[in-house]
């Protein structure tokens, strides 16, 4: 008991002196409260913007999904085939390799202007050149994919830049540097046109598009 | 009966005359609180600098200026606790790399019982802070730390047992 009570008069008087430090200054001015929301704000931004980017994938491969799932219940009937962009205008890389490949762009923004019908001839074009051991009974459906440096394969895929018929793919892209389609700089591998037959969703042929311009495309 | 929506000030409406008059007369003490609970300086700094923004913001909100006192002891109390949180959650993934002035440090008059405080809870410090250092009773220590009175009985009760526990080994 005597313990107790000489641990509390210790403690009070003690604990009275840590009552009496010096505080430090404090800064409760708006410059300071600026900063403070400014941060706060940033830390709002961020959490808003990764939940727009995951909510975004999540609806891509969704919609991947979905156009997978359609295809494979649909063997028999080939799918429509439409334009799909993603970027409103074409690198003029990517005019130079849609070029290569005979595939018609507008002269004005360079995208490929094809109509189903054209699209349509292209795949097949494409599809005789295949060799026999990889032949495909229903039109073929490409796709651009120009992904930007440390994309991964699945992310670059699931946002061609332009694409026709797309219903999705299920291959990994071959090994290769994959970067930006920027022209000025060493690139080893600007994009490619991907072939896919549906709805088998096969991928059989990709024309590799080299970057620099007026190089011939790569058939493969 | 009409009632005052509490509000958040900002820029000129914080009345920074009054906030000065509280630093001067409870700076120390609430720094001397905030110092007991998170064990260190630098983190006694940052909660009673959040503290004073946070009471700043919200001045208009305490109806009775006469428990300004109490209302900051609690702002202060439960900022310490927040850092105090941080800093545990910061420490399991970073080691730390050097150690800021220490209670047993800053205690000079007895730095055995400043380290021997460093061995109870954050809670268990804010309710012998509260009780010992700023004379409030336990039941005011429950309302301004928000749990029950029974809880602080306990906290308290352990404390003493831990004190008293540490300093006999320490002093033997």
């Amino acid at each position: 008991m005597t313990k107790i009570e000489l641990d509390d008069e210790r403690l009070y008087q003690s604990m009275r002196r840590v009552m009496q430090l010096q505080p430090p200054p404090v800064d409760i001015s708006p410059d300071r409260r600026g900063r403070r929301l400014g941060s706060l704000a940033i830390g709002v931004l961020t959490a808003v913007g990764m939940a727009a980017v995951i909510t975004a994938s999540l609806l891509i491969h969704n919609q991947v999904t979905a156009r997978t799932q359609h295809a494979v219940h649909t063997a028999a009937t080939p799918m429509p085939i439409g334009v799909k962009k993603s970027s409103p205008t074409v690198p003029s890389w990517m005019a130079t390799c849609l070029s290569e490949a005979s595939i018609g762009t507008a002269a004005s923004t360079g995208e490929p202007s094809l109509t189903s019908d054209e699209v349509d001839a292209t795949a097949r074009r494409f599809n005789n050149e295949l060799p026999a051991s990889a032949p495909t009974t229903t039109p073929l459906y490409l796709q651009f994919v120009a992904p930007d440096p440390g994309t991964s394969e699945g992310d670059a895929l699931a946002s061609p830049v332009w694409a026709v018929g797309f219903s999705g793919l299920h291959r990994q892209m071959p090994g290769g540097l994959f970067t930006s389609g920027n022209s000025s700089s060493s690139i080893f591998m600007s994009g490619q046109i991907v072939f896919v037959s549906d709805p088998g969703n096969k991928w059989v042929l990709a024309l590799d598009c080299p970057s620099v311009p007026g190089s011939s495309a790569a058939v493969g | 009966m009409a009632t005052t929506v509490p509000h958040r000030l900002t820029g000129s409406q914080i009345p920074t005359d009054e906030v000065d008059v509280a630093l001067a007369e409870f700076g120390p003490e609430l720094f001397g609180l905030a110092l007991t609970i998170t064990g260190s300086t630098a983190d006694a700094e940052d909660a009673y600098q959040a503290a004073w923004m946070q009471a700043a913001t919200h001045w208009a909100e305490l109806r009775n200026p006469r428990k300004r006192r109490s209302w900051l002891a609690s702002v202060v109390a439960r900022s310490a606790l927040r850092t105090r949180r941080r800093r545990l959650t910061w420490a399991r993934r970073h080691p730390p790399i050097s150690e800021a002035q220490g209670l047993g440090a800053m205690m000079v008059w007895d730095p055995s019982l400043g380290t021997a405080l460093l061995e109870l809870t954050d809670r268990q410090r804010a309710v012998v802070a509260l009780h010992y250092g700023h004379g409030y009773s336990l039941d005011e220590t429950a309302e301004l730390l928000r749990c029950s009175k029974g809880t602080v009985r306990s906290h308290l009760a352990r404390s003493l047992t831990t004190l008293r526990r540490t300093l006999h080994d320490d002093e033997d």
